[in-house]
């Protein structure tokens, strides 16, 4: 509706921009300088991914881009072009992730806001380091903040999933 | 879109050229308009925080010149070579492959996250970044093209004349023979900006004699520095502890920290005459 | 000994709203759309303190895509929100006294417009001078930011005679304690959708921690009925506090009615800490004495508090401080005078502690430096001076008899004895000590003040067991407690029940989800509706299934017959009385109040804890990082495992970054740090690997109130067992947090130079 008529005055360039979320190809005609968070929260309505700083200090935002875990507040749409994007939403297939229902069982959360990014943190470490050390887990985690838990039931979780790992080899 | 402080930008212009040419010409074209941009993390805080965000920002992304690494021979000594668009990550991963002063400094960087998008070549063009001091410890050179010519220069160099240069590669000396201390201090264990970061280097002889000794120290309001007069100190000689209570003094006079809301210029100098004398004693004695 | 549990062998249950967490689906209330959305924007204030000459808005007005802007001039009713008294405007007209303080808000097609329009509208300030420092306001020139001055609140207690205690005192020690602005850091900034309905109503989909007040506060801005609006007010990604008080609910209303759109408002985290409330900064003064037994004496204090521009729960804030200022122990003579100050600070407000974190600092402070000159262990000097169980609550009042204090000092002193030994250390610039300190915590709001409670069960057509409460799962894990506590009491399952809260269409009055109050609440409002519900459900049972109902008992699934065999389930049940009346218990009554207290927000249930830090301090540079903390609580039986121990270890590191990180500066007025780059919360590598929680569960005999809440009790005595902790390490007294490194390192610089080699 209103859109129309301003658009000399508020309407951005654009450019088309290809990549794949969760496995499925889109194709999008966005400003070049949009946020990847704001692509995949309000263009696509993908909220599991969440927003906190939008500096990258907090990791509520967090997918992985291309495997690597980023911060989708500090990823411009022309930076996203042709990458494969995967958010909360892509982690869980028929079953949940082990690491999603290990966190609930060891109670890696309480409001749950900063879940969805810790939780790709985790993935991102495990699919790299499946037995990390007590530091690895810190290291990899330290771009993610948590309020609620004091970190104490996010580390078990983590110990739990490795832990089961271990076992099924 | 951008957020420049309370505003959102929208229309903020992304060019993206294939070769230095190019990109050198699109600043050339649109000057303090634009601004070369590889990762952008710092630069999207930078701009969250209301400082200018430019019309133009030219991506190095599909530039070749930047990326990927490898060895070259400089003046016959072997160096590694660090495309400017090598990522933090990248760095702090490849141990096999990176000096582990460089690894060290890399670790201590932002978070995973951050370092899996931020570059060697914006660490080091922002001014303020925490490798900058582990380079200046190795007496790293660099390569940069300003228009006409790629060429190589002494990193410090580079560093002291806030060179506008568009940076390429940085080149590490492959010597493992020094040995070397690297330490940041910030407000919490990790992800903050330094307080302090020193960085240091030296050839120790059998005689427990230091040479060739390179003293490094900066923070995030602090400008990069070299500590000359300290250097020279530990020239040649054998630490006491006498010698390194004089060099305590000396990094106290001679390291010129700025007073931010946070810290002290005073506190700044005190930790790093502490971690720089403490490092000593500990690889030297 | 009390009944102790180690928490890691009970029983871990997963929390009913855990898979949409883990998995992303949940929706909160930011994270809404609707048709037809608007995006508003809020335009607060540049100056800390000035006059407003004139807001034009018409520039703005004509920006395409914009489509209401408010000013004062468009809010129907009352002008004004607050909890306690509504002094702050809800869009200023003539003046502003901080930079939160909102003067226009914005509804435009997208955020983009909505944000240039805000540039566009401009407002002509004539500065006044600011007031940054409580002291500096109190001043008799001072330039009064109320009508009634700049001392929001005066709190004063007093018995014996302090200074003819004093008298007697071998020992006095006398420290003033400066404690600091904290930042509540939920992880979802406010926000969420206002959506005018189609009959005129209003739904509010915005975080609070008590529907029915936002609701009153809103009824009476709009200047509309209370019935007329709806509040939805879960889940919220964290609180502690920060939502209680209105945020931009105002906002969004005004501008949905404007509009006739739902209007969203998800504030930035910049916006956030710019308008949003703090822990209130305080400056303790406190003298205490002490005999050559070990006796205290006397213990006089003083409390200055700034609240910032606006009152909020400042007040109760303070009230809340000087009733803990005695702490749990038995003291003779006591005078405690508080204060609570208006600046041109940030508005400070209810943040998890609620004054008790403060005052606790100074308290155990003075305990240990005490125990120092009188060279006694500071455990015995505790023990000495500790409450009893029937003794008087800490103003004279009569409470609830509890062991708690000596319960937690006792399980404490176990922990002490073990954790002695294991520290190696690595590096010769580094020392390692270890502190203990302890607390007590009043729960519920307090006498004198409406602290109402209440629940409904009902059994729904669909053959559920519907647990209805007003209160608000802020994170804290409030459907756990309701879950479990319905399971644990009618033994059924999970699938079997329908939680409801948050919604003030459909919950009854439970009071707020504050004051560590809810878990309690829910279990008495379970206990007061469990016989009349189970035994009308049995009732209909036994009509239906024509089997008595004495050998009939509630189950998984349904009705079971005594126990061995399933004789109707709860989904047939409801089938077949779908023509009897709805089966609905509810019930409503106060929070327990000490009948005889005489101090306005005392307290008659109490919660206890002790602490345990081991710290490391770095001789080079004053870090100081936490080895290990360890936490004794003394709250009533533990009903969600994972709950309890998450409020616990998730309280004392929101408390490590008090002691050590935590500082919302300001200067001039002005927020210096106001994102997550400059203001500090612990991250992953600040905390412990391993933290051990241990629950006392003891509660006396004839004790009929249940569970107690443990929202706020793990944060309260951690910074003193920190702060003791580095003065094991080093010998420095801090008195001052966030514990300054550099002040440690200069402290420890002038015991000597260091010998390098």
């Amino acid at each position: 509706m209103g859109m129309k008529e301003h658009a000399e005055i508020m309407t951005p360039p654009k450019m088309e921009i290809s990549l794949t979320i969760n496995g499925t190809n889109v194709v999008l005609q966005v400003p070049p300088t949009k946020r990847l968070v704001t692509i995949l929260r309000e263009e696509l309505h993908l909220t599991g991914t969440k927003i906190s700083c939008e500096v990258g200090r907090c990791g509520a935002c967090a997918v992985q881009m291309n495997n690597q875990l980023v911060n989708s507040c500090l990823v411009m749409a022309y930076q996203a072009n042709d990458t494969s994007i995967v958010t909360i939403e892509g982690l869980a297939g028929e079953e949940l992730d082990p690491i999603q229902r290990a966190f609930l069982e060891e109670g890696g959360f309480q409001c749950g806001y900063c879940t969805p990014g810790m939780v790709m943190a985790v993935n991102a470490l495990l699919a790299t380091n499946p037995s990390p050390s007590d530091e690895q887990i810190q290291e990899a985690l330290s771009g993610n903040l948590c309020r609620c838990t004091g970190y104490g039931g996010i580390i078990r979780a983590v110990q739990k999933v490795i832990t089961n790992n271990n076992q099924a080899i | 879109m951008i957020r420049q402080g309370t505003t959102s930008l929208i229309d903020t212009e992304v060019l993206i050229p294939t070769s230095l040419e190019q990109a050198w010409d699109l600043k050339e074209k649109f000057g303090e308009t634009a601004s070369f941009i590889a990762g952008g993390t710092l630069m999207q805080t930078h701009w969250a925080k209301g400082f200018n965000c430019p019309l133009y920002l030219i991506s190095l992304d599909q530039v070749n010149e930047v990326k990927g690494w490898g060895k070259d021979l400089v003046n016959g000594q072997s160096y590694t070579r660090l495309g400017a668009s090598i990522t933090l990550d990248f760095c702090r991963q490849n141990k096999e492959l990176f000096h582990p002063l460089l690894v060290e400094a890399a670790r201590n960087i932002a978070a995973p996250a951050v370092r899996n998008k931020a570059t060697i070549g914006g660490n080091i063009a922002n001014g303020f970044g925490d490798m900058i001091p582990a380079l200046l410890a190795m007496d790293a050179v660099i390569t940069v093209f300003d228009g006409n010519l790629v060429h190589l220069q002494p990193f410090y160099d580079f560093i002291k004349n806030h060179s506008q240069s568009l940076i390429i590669s940085v080149q590490v000396p492959d010597d493992q023979t020094k040995r070397f201390f690297y330490k940041k201090l910030c407000h919490r264990e990790s992800f903050t900006p330094s307080i302090v970061t020193v960085a240091g280097t030296f050839h120790l002889n059998e005689k427990k004699e230091l040479s060739a000794v390179r003293l490094a120290v900066s923070g995030s309001t602090t400008q990069p520095q070299r500590l000359y007069e300290c250097e020279r100190l530990l020239e040649g000689s054998a630490p006491t502890n006498d010698q390194l209570q004089k060099l305590f003094q000396t990094i106290e006079e001679e390291f010129t920290p700025t007073t931010d809301v946070f810290s002290t210029a005073i506190y700044k100098k005190s930790v790093a005459a502490n971690w720089v004398v403490s490092e000593i004693a500990r690889l030297a004695t | 000994m009390a009944i102790q549990i180690s928490l890691f062998n009970k029983k871990k249950k997963i929390r009913p709203d855990g898979l949409g967490k883990v998995t992303g689906a949940l929706k909160y209330l930011t994270d809404l759309s609707f048709p037809g959305m608007l995006y508003g924007k809020i335009l607060r204030s540049t100056e800390p303190h000035a006059e407003i000459q004139s807001i034009s808005v018409d520039q703005a007005k004509q920006l395409p895509g914009v489509r209401a802007i408010v000013t004062y001039k468009d809010v129907p009713g009352l002008n004004g929100f607050g909890l306690i008294f509504p002094d702050q405007p809800v869009l200023c007209e003539d003046r502003v006294r901080y930079v939160g303080d909102a003067i226009a808000a914005v509804a435009a097609d997208t955020i983009e417009i909505a944000d240039a329009a805000l540039q566009l509208i401009k407002v002509e300030y004539k500065k006044l001078p600011v007031i940054v420092d409580p002291e500096e306001a109190l001043h008799p020139n001072a330039p009064r930011l109320h009508p009634d001055g700049n001392l929001l609140h005066r709190a004063y207690y007093s018995k014996g005679d302090v200074e003819e205690g004093f008298q007697s005192c071998s020992h006095i020690v006398e420290e003033i304690y400066e404690l600091p602005r904290q930042m509540h850091a939920y992880m979802e900034t406010e926000g969420g959708v206002i959506v005018p309905e189609v009959d005129g109503k209003l739904t509010v989909y915005v975080g609070t921690q008590h529907g029915f007040k936002d609701r009153y506060q809103l009824s009476r801005i709009l200047n509309m009925n209370e019935t007329d609006i709806r509040i939805v007010s879960s889940p919220m990604g964290g609180s502690f506090g920060g939502k209680d008080e209105l945020n931009i609910q105002p906002y969004g209303a005004l501008l949905a009615l404007a509009t006739n759109c739902p209007v969203k408002i998800h504030q930035t985290r910049r916006e956030s800490v710019r308008a949003g409330l703090k822990r209130h900064p305080m400056k303790i003064t406190m003298k205490t004495g002490v005999d050559d037994s070990g006796k205290i004496l006397s213990h006089k204090v003083k409390i200055l508090a700034d609240t910032g521009a606006y009152a909020t729960l400042g007040p109760a804030v303070l009230d809340f401080s000087v009733e803990h200022a005695p702490g749990p122990y038995v003291i003779p003579n006591i005078e405690i005078e508080g204060l609570s100050v208006f600046t041109n600070n940030g508005v400070a407000g209810e943040f998890r502690g609620f004054g008790g974190n403060q005052v606790t600092f100074a308290l155990e402070g003075q305990i240990d430096r005490l125990a120092e000159k009188l060279k006694m262990d500071p455990l015995e000097f505790r023990e000495k001076n500790l409450r009893q169980v029937d003794s008087p609550g800490p103003l004279g009042q009569k409470i609830a008899p509890t062991s708690g204090a000596r319960d937690v000092l006792e399980a404490i002193k176990e922990k002490l004895h073990e954790n002695t030994n294991n520290s190696h250390l690595s590096d010769q610039w580094k020392v390692t000590g270890t502190g203990v300190a302890i607390s007590i915590h009043g729960g519920g709001l307090g006498v004198g003040r409406i602290d109402p409670a209440g629940g409904r069960l009902s059994f729904t057509k669909e053959g559920k067991i519907e647990a209805a409460f007003g209160f608000e799962e802020c994170g804290q894990g409030l459907l756990a407690v309701i879950e479990t506590l319905v399971m644990e009491e009618f033994k059924c399952k999970e699938d079997d029940i329908r939680i409801v809260v948050g919604d003030t269409d459909s919950v009854p009055i439970s009071g707020s989800s504050t004051a560590s109050r809810a878990t309690s609440m829910v279990w008495n409002s379970i206990q007061r509706m469990k016989e009349t519900f189970r035994d009308e459900i049995l009732e209909r049972a036994s009509r239906v299934t024509d089997l008595p109902v004495n050998e009939l008992t509630m189950g998984p699934n349904g009705i079971w017959l005594t126990d061995e065999s399933l004789c109707i389930s709860y989904v047939e049940l409801a089938e077949k009385t779908l023509n009897k009346p709805l089966l609905k218990v509810e019930t409503s009554f106060n929070f327990p109040v000490s009948p005889d207290a005489v101090v306005d927000g005392s307290h008659f249930l109490y919660a206890f804890s002790s602490v345990l830090a081991r710290v490391e301090v770095d001789l080079l540079t004053g870090k100081v990082k936490v080895l290990d903390l360890e936490q004794a609580i003394a709250a009533g039986p533990v009903v969600s495992l994972l709950g309890y121990q998450g409020q616990i270890e998730g309280g004392g590191i929101m408390a490590l970054g008090y002691s050590l990180m935590e500082e919302a500066k300001m200067e001039n007025g002005a927020y210096v740090n106001d994102n997550f780059d400059t203001y500090l919360i612990p991250t992953i590598q600040d905390v412990p690997f391993v933290m051990n929680v241990e629950a006392i569960e003891k509660l006396q005999e004839g004790d009929i109130y249940g569970p107690r809440g443990v929202g706020e009790i793990g944060t309260i005595a951690v910074a003193p067992a920190i702060v003791k902790a580095i003065h094991d390490a080093t010998g420095c007294w801090v008195n001052k947090l966030p514990v300054s490194r550099e002040f440690l390192l200069e402290q420890m610089a002038t015991r000597g130079e260091k010998r390098w080699v």
